[in-house]
């Protein structure tokens, strides 16, 4: 083996463990979650992304104006949104992000806490404690376990590839639009995938033995062609 | 799109794109076709569902802005290919839907459905929709128009906040239904006196989702503008009026701009004072002094004034934004509408950044507050055109060559003077 075919090789393994985490629509920066988080509870992130070029005080203005309309966002995070909004979104062109280098290893469980992935990336819609809202968006307590047992691959398609269409929960009925988080990594999918359905798997749907998530389970999944339609496809029937 | 905007959106793309060139480069095209993600892959889960699944029945040839409550765009040149816009291709913008009636493009029963007259009148009401069949019927073509469309030509001084229309959020089309005041005369609620009574203030039956801390929408108008053309639509183009444009029965004031246009209808409050809901007020208004682009502004009901009446303006439809013709005789046409309070009197046409205008020929209206065509020829030399159009009506009213002389933070009533960009050769 050549010493170029060394680096090639090396360099594949590098850009493989790139690829586990996408790019979303948002440029990388601190605070990009939550922005996610908290804008596509009631709009696409395209919203977001194509009002970029907004004078700060427009992004202030902005979100004490989502406020208005429903958002609801501690102090700290409020400062977290107005910081990457407009720093990344902002009349100025966006920083440069790092570069990439061999030193990057990829976020492993022990990196992510679930239940901190869940309050930044989920709460928005489903709830602090998974609730949902009762015909606009579907409760994951007590049931996002029962999904898992029925099918354990079924809901890391639903995190990738999000979920649109009619579905009837406990016999209420949603018709919305769940976003994919292909930007996220594949350990923080899995520890939130983990957060919903053991710590809220109220009605013991989860067998004694089942297989927790793990990261590889989620890198596994990506790079199918799938949309959200798709997956509406895939769900199982549950109670 | 503003600069900002595409360079951003460009270096996303771009990085992507070097993430495949050097897999490439390397050989590993394959690997990448072994089940690395690619750039359609990725694009996929991230986009927006087309209009026909947003509602049943609209043309996907539509720009999706918003695939949830819907908000969706008309492509100027399918716009053009019409005199009346059809139900399929009109362009929707929904603060919330109605469920399950605003997701299709059918008609809605008026039985069972009920409208109710209140506030300050002697005796409330409760309408049975079905009866507004019996009533003298009013039609009406007009220019239906988002407050916001336009709004993307504002980043060319400061990017707005909203939805990034272009000039697709608007369509002409044809609404039938009683007049307000055959209902008033009708059902006789008995109106407090005049001067106690300024506004109506419309609700739809939509609702925020349940448990949800958003605010209802509701706009108030001014009654002396809108009593005698205020009608309630049940048929749009001759048809019941479909539920995805607010049906069975939708609040309809030509020359006003659309969300005035209250969707669902299912209540009118007579009363002294507008709502201070935040759909009235920040949102959608404007001020009624000039404000410098970039600059805060404080709404006070004092200081600015709702998206009532539709401003001048004309747009060019033909040829298109960055298209090539031939050099030499180009036809230009487009359309022309005000708020249908006095005629429109001239679209003008410049090729030459305005130092020279000349006076298009100009259709008769489709009614008093429907759009006028305009078209003439003009002689473009070899290399990049700018046309300009811009319309005046007869009290004088005139599109500003530059637009953003009404810059305002969210972005309302873009009437700047139009203009194509167009490489002659």
């Amino acid at each position: 083996m050549t010493h170029r075919t060394v680096i090639a090789l090396f360099a594949a393994l590098v850009l493989a463990f790139a690829w586990a985490q996408e790019d979303g629509p948002l440029p990388q920066g601190p605070g990009v979650d939550l922005v996610y988080g908290k804008c596509q509870q009631c709009h696409p992130i395209n919203y977001t992304v194509s009002n970029a070029g907004l004078p700060d005080f427009l992004w202030a203005d902005t979100i004490q104006l989502m406020k208005q309309l429903g958002m609801q966002v501690t102090e700290e995070e409020e400062e977290i949104l107005f910081e990457y909004l407009t720093t990344y979104l902002g009349t100025e062109p966006p920083p440069e992000p790092p570069e990439a280098s061999a030193d990057d290893a990829p976020e492993t469980m022990a990196d992510v806490d679930g239940a901190q992935v869940y309050a930044t990336s989920c709460a928005s819609c489903h709830g602090a404690e998974g609730a949902g809202v009762p015909g606009g968006f579907p409760p994951l307590a007590g049931h996002a376990a029962d999904l898992a047992a029925a099918d354990r691959s079924y809901l890391v398609d639903v995190l990738l590839y999000g979920l649109n269409g009619q579905i009837t929960v406990d016999g209420t009925s949603y018709n919305g639009v769940m976003p994919g988080w292909q930007q996220l990594s594949d350990a923080s999918l899995a520890a939130v995938l983990n957060h919903v359905v053991i710590a809220w798997d109220e009605d013991g749907a989860l067998p004694p033995d089942f297989d927790r998530y793990a990261p590889e389970d989620v890198a596994e999944a990506r790079g199918r062609d799938l949309g959200p339609r798709d997956v509406l496809e895939r769900r199982p029937s549950v109670p | 799109m503003s600069e900002h905007l595409s360079r951003a959106l460009h270096r996303v793309q771009q990085a992507k794109l070097e993430r495949r060139e050097l897999l490439r480069m390397m050989g590993l095209t394959a690997a990448a076709s072994a089940g690395l993600p690619t750039i359609t892959q990725f694009a996929r889960a991230q986009d927006l569902q087309p209009a026909s699944q947003v509602i049943a029945g609209k043309s996907d040839a539509m720009i999706v802005h918003n695939d949830r409550t819907g908000v969706l765009e008309t492509p100027l040149d399918l716009l053009s290919e019409h005199a009346i816009t059809p139900k399929e291709i009109l362009y929707v913008r929904n603060n919330q839907i109605q469920e399950p009636e605003g997701r299709s493009l059918e008609g809605v029963p008026l039985e069972g459905w009920t409208i109710e007259l209140m506030g300050s009148v002697a005796f409330p009401r409760v309408v049975d929709a079905a009866t507004l069949a019996d009533l003298p019927q009013e039609e009406v073509t007009m220019v239906l128009q988002c407050s916001g469309n336009g709004r993307s030509f504002y980043a060319r001084s400061v990017q707005t906040r909203g939805t990034q229309w272009a000039h697709g959020g608007m369509g002409q089309v044809t609404f039938r239904g009683p007049k307000l005041t055959s209902l008033l005369d009708t059902f006789e609620p008995a109106l407090a006196p005049r001067d106690e009574v300024n506004f109506v203030t419309a609700e739809g039956r939509d609702a925020p989702p349940e448990g949800s801390a958003r605010p209802d929408f509701e706009h108030s108008l001014p009654l002396d503008d809108v009593m005698e053309r205020a009608i309630l639509a049940t048929h749009m183009n001759g048809e019941p009026l479909p539920g995805a444009h607010g049906g069975p029965v939708r609040l309809v004031v030509p020359g006003y701009y659309g969300t005035m246009n209250v969707k669902w209808l299912s209540r009118l409050r007579f009363e002294g004072l507008q709502t201070n809901n935040v759909n009235q007020i920040p949102r959608y208004r404007i001020p009624n002094d000039p404000i410098e682009p970039g600059t805060p502004i404080t709404y006070t009901f004092d200081n600015s004034t709702p998206d009532w009446r539709q401003l001048v303006k004309s747009v060019i439809f033909s040829p298109s934004n960055e298209s090539d013709v031939a050099a030499g005789e180009v036809e230009v046409s487009g359309v022309a509408w005000n708020d249908g309070t006095v005629p429109v009197t001239a679209v003008e046409i410049s090729i030459d950044d305005g130092q020279t205008w000349r006076r298009a020929d100009l259709s008769a209206p489709h009614g008093g507050y429907g759009w006028y065509e305009f078209s003439t020829v003009v002689n473009l030399g070899s290399g990049q055109n700018r046309i300009w159009s811009r319309a005046i009506d007869e009290r004088g009213r005139a599109q500003p060559l530059n637009g953003s002389i009404l810059w305002n933070p969210s972005g309302y009533e873009w009437h700047g003077a139009d203009y194509v960009d167009v490489a002659a050769s």
